[in-house]
């Protein structure tokens, strides 16, 4: 089923002098097994947005559909939350308010173990999620506090993937992986997505957007501005949202502003663009 | 002059392994210079030793011609700012507000000039709307914002940046930019150290240094470093987009001879 927002509207700090209205009547549709990016700039809302979607916020007003789940003010249940949780794994822009475990492993094991499974199993599953994140064996018992920065990301993103979720909601996962990290991290977000996790993806690098996004929302101050798919959004100037151009983009609009022939349906990476200026060259 | 020496710095956490292994680098005042390198690579540790968080193997760093030690520690962190790698590390004050003042109260900046700093860095950063919420409260861009103010007000010799910028929307990081470029047009002895991910931002430095494992495997002006190439795919560290293009078009067969420019390898390609 498809994730459904319906006018929602989220309000910080209510009543008090530091109230703040974060989502101002937000309505969209996340389809499944899509690959969805959300940008736009600074405190626009993306963080706001993505926390309704496991109940971690609850609108102050309007719905949001997740699965099976109505999220709403006056219908919350902590046991629905409860299992929406292993549905809807969210990845955190800090990863570490992610972490509180003693070792890594335990750390991984924990939402797992959580939902009811065998220490055991878990543990397994925790060292596969590790592996494919990148972090060495030696790891493992160290205290998830002693690492380094791009360290914790990577071990907060594996203790989401152990919960194997429908839905993968993450929030800037590639800010402070370095680059080959990034692309790894990318690829496998791909992968996942390919065999049917829907995948939430909030980021300011453009380029992304680019090359993975299958459909893209676009937010400015607490509203959705535009929700559509990357080969609209860069066939207009995407400056008018504030965003980017990305680099395979540019290089595009320069090459056809100098006359080569494109076919720019076929270009969603750096490699396709080779390609096709190979082939517009012969 | 060299504003930063260091010298075969070694450091380990636990005693057993070296996450820095014998690095030497140095910082000529006025210079821009980039730190790049994977995950774990040892470069927050290499910050936190310069600004003596973390104690350095003896007689390694010196700082505005002082030994970084017990004794001239303090001379050197009032000369020296840093950003660290996450912003919640850095709040000390209740409001942004408090939060900006409390590092100017530290450098001893008289109450008098106080509001007319907050509010000028506050408004580089665009967050003067914000100057009276609880930094905890921001968004992540806002809070990165918020601490860059903070130590830009503090009017530093050198500034250490750990990926600073990392949650900043394009635009915010362009203005960021800007701002320092603006303050070492001002203060041409202004250094910045930036430890980065981003290599656009760390090809445009004066000088890029690039760690591995806890060691220096190049270090050199963006225009020569990539000269070696191997470098940066052995230490995880990507090219930039212009070194890939090239590099994949000559594997089609089609040699670039002036990658100088985006611009330039279109003409070439469009010849
Ligand atoms: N706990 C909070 N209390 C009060 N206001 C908040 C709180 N968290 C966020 N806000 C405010 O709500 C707005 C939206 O914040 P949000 O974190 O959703 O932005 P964002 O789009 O994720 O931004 P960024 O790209 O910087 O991460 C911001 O103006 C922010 O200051
Ligand atoms: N507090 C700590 N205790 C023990 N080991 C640590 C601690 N902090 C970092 N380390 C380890 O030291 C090494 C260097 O870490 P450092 O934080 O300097 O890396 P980094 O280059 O900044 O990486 P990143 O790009 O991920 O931020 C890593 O192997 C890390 O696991
Ligand atoms: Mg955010
Ligand atoms: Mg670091």
């Amino acid at each position: 089923m498809p994730i459904n927002f319906k006018n929602v509207f989220y309000t910080y700090s209510e009543k008090t002098p530091f109230r703040h209205e974060a989502l101002k009547g937000v309505s969209l549709t996340i389809n499944d097994g899509s690959f969805t990016c959300i940008v736009g700039h600074t405190g626009c809302g993306k963080s706001t947005l993505i926390q309704q979607l496991n109940g971690l916020l609850i609108p102050t007003s309007g719905s949001v559909d997740v699965n099976e789940y109505h999220i709403e003010k006056k219908n919350k249940s902590l046991k629905k939350l409860h299992d929406l949780r292993k549905e809807v794994g969210v990845v955190f822009q800090f990863s570490e308010y992610q972490l509180f475990e003693e070792t890594i492993e335990d750390d991984v094991a924990f939402g797992p173990m959580n939902f009811g499974m065998k220490k055991e199993d878990v543990l397994k599953i925790a060292h596969e999620c590790l592996k494919t994140v990148g972090i060495p064996e030696d790891y493992y018992k160290k205290s998830p506090f002693e690492i380094s920065g791009g360290e914790k990301r990577r071990v907060a993103i594996a203790g989401i993937l152990a919960l194997q979720p429908k839905t993968l909601v993450l929030d800037e996962p590639t800010a402070g992986l370095d680059p080959r990290g990034t692309k790894y991290i990318l690829d496998l977000f791909k992968k996942l997505n390919e065999q049917g996790t829907t995948i939430v993806f909030v980021t300011h690098d453009i380029n992304i957007v680019y090359e993975y996004a299958t459909d893209v929302i676009v937010m400015n101050e607490g509203k959705v501005v535009l929700q559509t798919v990357p080969e609209k959004l860069f066939a207009e100037d995407v400056e008018q949202y504030s965003l980017e151009t990305p680099l395979i983009q540019k290089t595009v609009n320069l090459l056809q502003a100098k006359g080569m022939k494109l076919d720019v349906s076929k270009i969603r990476s750096l490699e396709d663009l080779v390609k096709e200026i190979a082939e517009a060259r012969k | 002059m060299k504003l930063i020496e260091v010298n075969n710095l070694v450091f380990s956490y636990d005693k057993k392994i070296n996450v820095v292994d014998g690095v030497s680098f140095s910082v000529e005042s006025g210079k821009y210079i980039s730190i790049i390198g994977h995950n774990g690579s040892g470069k927050s540790t290499i910050a936190k030793l310069l600004i003596g968080l973390l104690e350095p193997s003896k007689d390694s760093i010196k700082a505005f011609g002082l030994d970084l030690n017990a004794k001239n520690l303090g001379a050197i962190r009032s000369r020296i700012g840093i950003v660290f790698q996450n912003p919640d590390n850095q709040f000390v004050g209740s409001t942004v507000r408090d939060d900006i003042a409390f590092g100017l109260e530290n450098r001893r900046v008289p109450h008098e000039q106080m509001d007319e700093i907050i509010n000028k860095f506050a408004e580089k950063v665009r967050m003067s709307e914000f100057l009276d919420k609880e930094p905890e409260n921001l968004s992540g861009g806002q809070k990165q914002r918020v601490a860059i103010a903070g130590i830009l007000a503090m009017n530093p010799d050198l500034i250490i940046f750990d990926e600073a910028t990392s949650m900043l929307d394009p635009k915010g990081k362009r203005e960021v930019r800007e701002t320092i470029d603006l303050m070492r047009k001002e203060n041409p002895n202004l250094s910045i150290i930036s430890i980065t991910h981003d290599l656009e931002e760390a090809f445009s430095s004066d000088e890029v240094i690039v760690l591995k494992k806890g060691k220096i495997v190049g270090h050199d002006k963006p225009e020569n470093i990539l000269e070696n190439p191997g470098i940066f795919v052995e230490s995880g560290v990507d090219l930039p987009f212009k070194s890939k293009f090239v590099n994949l078009l000559s594997q089609v067969g089609i040699e670039i001879k002036n990658d100088e420019s985006l611009e330039r390898i279109v003409e070439e390609l469009c010849q």
